[in-house]
Parts: structure tokens; C-alpha cells; sequence
């Protein structure tokens, strides 16, 4: 035990020394985060959301409650123009008036045009397509597969992902807002919880905190490094000292979680009172998902560091490819690549700790459920655990082929 | 009676002729008739022949008989035989990959070795012989310490993983930090300190312990003669309070002045073993008036090929 809080004091010194640590871990969120607060704060907001302007044709009449319908429900995010035809559309465009034409085609697909460079509104548009088009493809195989017994459940479970809107089928592929479609593409409430109203760059802000829990992967494939003979000279030391291999090394995580933790903290305090991030009622659960996240993160550096004698420079990039890569399949970096995977390899979100974490924050700031929460916590306490597993079953070995 | 083994003989009592296809003998001292001509031939050597018998004397620390390690193909060690005695300050010579290394990172328990046998203390080494370990101090070669801690807590933490006692630690700390001449750099991190400085870190850490058997490999790489003055200085010292060294460097001149006996490496097994003087008579033309030096022996056993 002396020997564990020898080790663990001695690593907390040393991440809190380390400039390349404190970097990543500290001071990289909170300007990232600055970042992101002056990139989307405010861009979609309730009060400072500009409307876009869209010109909307169709290869057939639309009935007059359908375009009732669609404009009341998207009044929020856009102003839209009903033109009789294609040309019609594509001059107000041309005008300035419009910022992206939409075209429903024979088979009720939407095509978006935007102009060369176009603006954020026009991404957002594009966005609005993208998801309808694959919502409208998901229920087109489903029916395809199943026939009408199999779309029903689907289109009950697509009411519920658009909370506070009808309630009858037929007018849920038009009725969700901009920030339905974007919340609900983002975090499905699979347990048909209520969902709330929300601020879209927030979600932004919840998959950093995610990516950075990751980020004490960092602290953890350092231990590694530092503790093994065949990575390191300092290692080497240890090694060859009297004290227990795992003893140390499970000191050095510890420590690694501790510090991450406590970066991440201080990142949550910076992004609620000085950039005004809202994380909800219940501290505590943000603080049990960061906590959880922290761990994860640790147990997969100290997984990817364990994998055989590899260079620190080739685990380091898995580490990168994981992290970014977790990240961007969350949707940090934009798209919509979580729902995209729900729906093609649920799997994945499932063993994304980025996703979960996200999950987790998102159902815990926004009360998005209780099940959902707990479900997010135990697979990533579930992940930690093998990843922990793994590590310690690799680094069972106390003697090399080679140094 | 203990076995030197090794020394190359051709003619009864005259000289010593490595690097003739001679064959390596074995000659048992004292009494051997070779050692009498040889005492007789080279009077001077006598104080030293009483000193090795005295330390043949003594208890085995190392006892190392037929390692062999390969990697894949490449046999690195073949049938290494040592016996390092108690307080003594044993040199392990050795061309660039003859296997020093090697031999050092089997005996600490780090390598896997495929045959052989190693006994520390009398007891077999395992990796997992953490009682012998404690009784162990490594200073490796390159610089090992962390350069976020200072002096003080890098030479701390390594002493504390040997000593769970925080009073004892700190005591032994500060003897550390005095015996390498640290005091006046304790709150020192090791990027500020000198190229000698920092080798006198990485003994603090090694020794911080008082171990009974250092293995000190090439300490002095690139330091000035001063700090490689207070080294060696210091080695003699730990010799005196009781600690068993084996002693790796490239320069002999080391060897000659601070170790009792050498073995020289090559190809992975021992080609020559005493003291400096016995080696240096292995000399193929050798002088009395004019001995060679050690560099020009080892030379002479090892050849002047260039290693990798």
C-alpha cells in the first residue's frame, strides 16, 4: 500500500508538471471549447437564430395542410416560400431570397440546393434533408422487409423522438423542428422519455467533455510507458526494484485518473460561468459521467500502452485514431454520424465511450431519462473493466524476449 | 581451491601468449606450478595475487554458470560462466555487442534466458525474487530518473521502492544526495543540472538504498574527469561501507584504478578473467620494466575489428 500512494503521489507530481499534459488535458479544452462558444453560441439559440429562407417546390401539388403543417412546425429555424415550380424556386434563390431550394421529387425524397460557399443556414438545410432522406429510406426498407406490422413500431418510435409535437403518424415526418431533428439525430430517447427543448451547441460542448475524458487515455498509456523495462529507462528502473510491477502501476493510473478529473473539472467550471454552458439541475450525475469517462479513458491508455513492445509513437497514433475517431462517429466535428450508425451498426455507438459519455451527459443534463443515464454508465464501467482486464492480463508478464 | 580459469599459457613459467592458437587453460592457484614461475618471474604481482586470494576467499554474491540467451538466431550469450565474490569490485569488459548487457539485464531477472543457471546471494534469481532485489541497486546507462521531479523526490521515489519506512527514506536520501554531491542541487530539476551532475543523479537513485550488490553500468559515459574523479571516488567508498560492485565501462583506465578483478567478454562467453595485472601479463610480448596497458590487452584478446 506504501508503495501504491509512493507511486500514486509521485505521478499526480509529475502530470501536473508535465507541460505537454496540462496542455491537452487543461488548457486545449478551454480553448477549445472558447472556440466552439464563439463559433455556434448563440447561432442557434431561441433569441438570436436567424430564420433561413428556403424556396420549396415539389414534383406534385402539396395539399395546403401539408404546407401548413410543415411551416408551423419548422417556424423556429425556417422561413419558407411554397413556389409552383422548380424555376420558381431556383430564381429566389438566385435573388438572394431564398438561401437553399428544396425539391420533393416524385418519390418524396428531398433534394437541397445551396449556393457555392453557402452559408451555415444553408449547412443546416442540407442537414434537415440528410436526415429526412434517411429517416424516409429507413421506413421504406422497413416496409420492404416487414410490410406495415413492421413500420408501425418504427413510426411510434419516431413520434417519441420528437417530443412535444402531434402525436398522429401522419404528420410526423414534417412536424419536427430543426433542433427536434437535430437532438433526437444525435441522442435517440430509445426509452420514450419527454424530451426538452435544447440549445444545439450544447451538444457540441457535451461531445468535447466526452473526447477529453478520453484524453486521460494519455495519462494512462504514459504509466505504462514509464513503468515498463522495455519501454522506457525509467521503466527499466522500476522493473528492477523490489516494489510489485502492478503495484506501481495501478498507483500511476490512479493518479492519471485523479488529474484528468481534475482538469476536467476546472474545463466544466470554465465552460458553465464563463462561456454560460448549461449542464442541467443535477451536478452530480455530470459529475459520476465525467468520473466515469475519466476512467474509461484511463483503462484504454493503459489497454493501448500494454499491447505488446510496440513503438510509444505507433500507440500513441491508435490512441489519436480512437479518440478522433470515437469523436467524429459522436458527432463532434459535425454530420450526423451517430444516428447514421444507429441505424447501420448500433454496435458501435454502443462500445464508443465518446458516445456514451455524450449519451450520458446529454440524458443527465437534460433529463433524458434515468435508464438511459444508468445503461450509459454501466457499459462504460463495463468497457473499463475489459479494457482494465486486458491491460493487467498483458502486463502479467514479468521478464522480456528483449529489451 | 579456486579456479582463475582462462589465462593462456604456452611455455612453463615464461610468457603468457594470447592470440596464438593456444588453448585456453585452466590453472588453479596456489601451488599450480605455472603460479610459481609466475610469482617467482613477476615478484611485484604478489601483493595483488594475495589480495585475489583473499577475495577468492570470500562468499559468492554472483554465481552465474552456462547462460545462454539467444535472439532468434543471434546466440548473445554462450555459456557465461561468473562468480562474483563479496566486496569486491568486479569489472565486466566487453567489446560493443559481446554481451554485457545481455548478461546483466539475465541476472536482474528483466531477460528470459534459454539455459544456465543464476544464483544471487545463494539464491536463485526469478523475476520474481523481490527479497533479492531489495538487496539490489542498478545504475543503467542512460540517465533513468524523471525530469519533472527534482533531485530530492527523483532520488526519493526510487529509494522508496525499495524502503516503505518514510523516516528511514528521508535519512537515506540525504546520505544519497550527500555521498554523490547533490546537496546544493536538491530542489534541482534535471534538465538545469550538468552532463556530471546528472550521471551523479542517476547513482544517487541506483544506491539511495544502500544496496549490497550494485551493478553500475558505464556510470562515467561522457563526463569530465572531476565529476569521473568523484565517481570513482565514490564507488571505492561503497566498496568500503560493504556493497559488492560489478562494474561495466569501455574505459580502462577505470578498471585499472578501482576494480579487483575483470572478466572480458566476447561473443557472448568470458575469455579472459583476474586481475589487472594477470590480464595484463597475457600480454604476447610482455615487459616487465614496461607493462602494457589494459587497453592494449584487451585489444590484444578481443582483436581490433570494429564491433557493431
Amino acid at each position: 500500500m506504501k508503495k501504491f500512494l509512493l507511486s500514486f503521489q509521485t505521478y499526480f507530481r509529475i502530470l501536473f508538471r508535465t507541460k505537454d499534459q496540462l496542455f491537452w488535458c487543461l488548457l486545449f479544452p478551454i480553448l477549445l471549447s472558447t472556440m466552439f462558444h464563439f463559433a455556434f453560441a448563440g447561432l442557434i439559440t431561441e433569441t438570436n437564430f436567424t430564420k433561413i429562407p428556403v424556396a420549396v417546390s415539389s414534383a406534385y401539388p402539396l395539399p395546403g395542410r401539408l404546407k401548413t403543417g410543415v411551416s408551423d412546425a419548422m417556424k423556429d429555424v425556417l422561413e419558407i416560400t411554397f413556389t409552383d415550380s422548380v424555376e420558381e424556386a431556383e430564381d429566389l434563390l438566385r435573388n438572394g431570397k431564398a438561401e437553399g431550394t428544396v425539391f420533393l421529387d416524385k418519390h418524396l425524397a428531398m433534394q437541397v440546393t445551396v449556393p457555392p460557399g453557402s452559408s451555415v443556414g444553408a449547412s443546416i438545410l442540407a442537414g434537415i434533408a440528410e436526415n429526412y432522406n434517411l429517416v424516409r429510406a429507413t421506413l421504406i426498407q422497413t416496409y420492404k422487409e416487414d410490410g406495415i406490422t413492421g413500420l408501425l413500431p418504427l413510426l411510434r418510435q419516431l413520434l417519441r423522438t420528437m417530443p412535444g409535437k402531434s402525436t398522429d403518424a401522419s404528420s410526423a415526418g414534417t412536424a419536427a423542428s430543426t433542433r427536434d431533428i437535430y437532438s433526437s439525430s444525435f441522442v435517440a430517447n430509445a426509452d420514450g422519455s419527454k424530451g426538452v427543448d435544447i440549445d444545439l451547441s450544447r451538444i457540441n460542448f457535451y461531445s468535447l467533455i466526452a473526447m477529453f475524458c478520453l484524453f486521460a487515455s494519455m495519462s494512462g498509456m504514459a504509466a505504462v510507458i514509464m513503468t515498463q523495462a522495455n519501454l522506457s529507462e525509467f521503466g527499466k528502473r522500476i522493473s528492477l526494484s523490489s516494489a510489485s510491477h502492478l503495484q506501481i502501476l495501478s498507483g500511476f493510473l490512479c493518479a492519471g485518473f485523479l488529474v484528468q478529473l481534475i482538469c476536467i473539472l476546472i474545463g466544466l467550471t470554465y465552460m458553465h460561468f464563463a462561456l454560460g454552458v448549461d449542464f442541467g439541475s443535477d451536478t452530480g450525475s455530470i459529475l459520476l459521467i465525467t468520473a466515469a469517462g475519466c476512467l474509461s479513458g484511463v483503462c484504454l491508455g493503459f489497454f493501448v500502452g500494454s499491447i505488446g513492445a510496440m513503438k510509444e509513437s505507433t500507440k500513441n497514433a491508435i490512441l489519436m485514431v480512437i479518440i478522433f475517431g470515437g469523436s467524429a462517429a459522436a458527432g463532434l466535428f459535425g454530420g450526423n454520424g451517430f444516428i447514421e450508425i444507429e441505424h447501420s451498426l448500433p454496435v458501435l455507438n454502443r462500445i464508443n465511450p465518446v458516445a456514451l459519455i455524450t449519451d450520458a451527459v446529454y440524458a443527465g443534463a437534460l433529463n433524458g431519462g434515468p435508464a438511459r443515464y444508468t445503461k450509459d454508465i454501466l457499459r462504460l464501467l463495463l468497457i473499463s473493466a475489459l479494457l482494465f482486464a486486458g491491460g493487467v492480463i498483458m502486463q502479467r508478464k514479468k521478464s522480456y524476449e528483449s529489451l | 581451491m579456486s579456479i582463475i580459469p582462462l589465462l593462456k599459457l604456452t611455455e612453463k613459467g615464461k610468457h603468457l601468449c594470447p592470440g596464438m592458437s593456444g588453448v585456453y587453460r585452466i590453472f588453479t592457484c596456489p601451488g599450480d606450478e605455472h603460479d610459481f614461475h609466475l610469482r617467482a618471474f613477476y615478484g611485484k604481482l604478489m601483493k595483488d595475487r594475495i589480495r585475489r586470494e583473499d577475495i577468492l576467499m570470500k562468499e559468492s554474491v554472483l554465481e552465474v554458470k552456462g547462460l545462454v540467451k539467444s535472439y532468434k538466431e543471434l546466440k548473445a550469450l554462450c555459456g557465461l560462466d561468473l562468480d562474483v565474490k563479496k566486496g569486491e569490485i568486479f569489472g565486466l569488459l566487453g567489446p560493443n555487442g559481446s554481451g554485457k548487457t545481455t548478461a546483466m539485464n539475465c541476472i536482474l531477472g528483466l531477460l528470459n534466458y534459454d539455459s544456465g543457471s543464476i544464483r544471487v546471494f545463494g539464491q536463485e534469481m526469478t523475476p520474481s525474487s523481490y527479497d533479492i532485489r531489495r538487496r539490489i541497486g542498478v545504475v543503467p546507462q542512460n540517465v533513468a530518473v524523471s525530469d519533472e521531479l527534482n533531485v530530492q523526490e527523483n532520488i526519493d521515489f526510487f529509494c522508496g521502492l525499495y524502503v516503505d519506512d518514510k523516516k528511514e527514506r528521508k535519512l537515506l536520501t540525504d546520505r544519497a544526495i550527500d555521498f554523490a554531491g547533490l546537496s546544493q542541487f536538491r530542489k534541482f530539476r534535471p534538465k538545469k543540472l550538468s552532463g556530471g551532475l546528472l550521471r551523479r543523479l542517476n547513482i544517487a537513485c541506483g544506491i539511495a538504498h544502500r544496496p549490497e550488490l550494485i551493478f553500475l553500468d558505464e556510470p562515467t559515459v561522457a563526463v569530465d574527469p572531476q565529476s569521473r574523479s568523484h565517481i570513482l571516488d565514490g564507488i571505492e567508498k561503497l566498496r568500503e561501507d560493504g556493497a559488492t560492485i560489478i562494474y561495466t565501462t569501455h574505459y580502462m583506465e577505470e578498471v585499472e584504478q578501482i576494480c579487483d578483478r575483470v572478466a572480458i567478454i566476447d561473443a557472448g562467453k568470458n575469455i579472459a578473467l583476474g586481475t589487472v595485472d594477470e590480464l595484463k601479463r597475457l600480454a604476447a610480448h610482455y615487459d616487465p620494466d614496461n607493462p602494457p596497458t589494459l587497453n592494449d590487452i584487451f585489444l590484444e584478446i578481443t582483436g581490433k575489428q570494429l564491433r557493431d
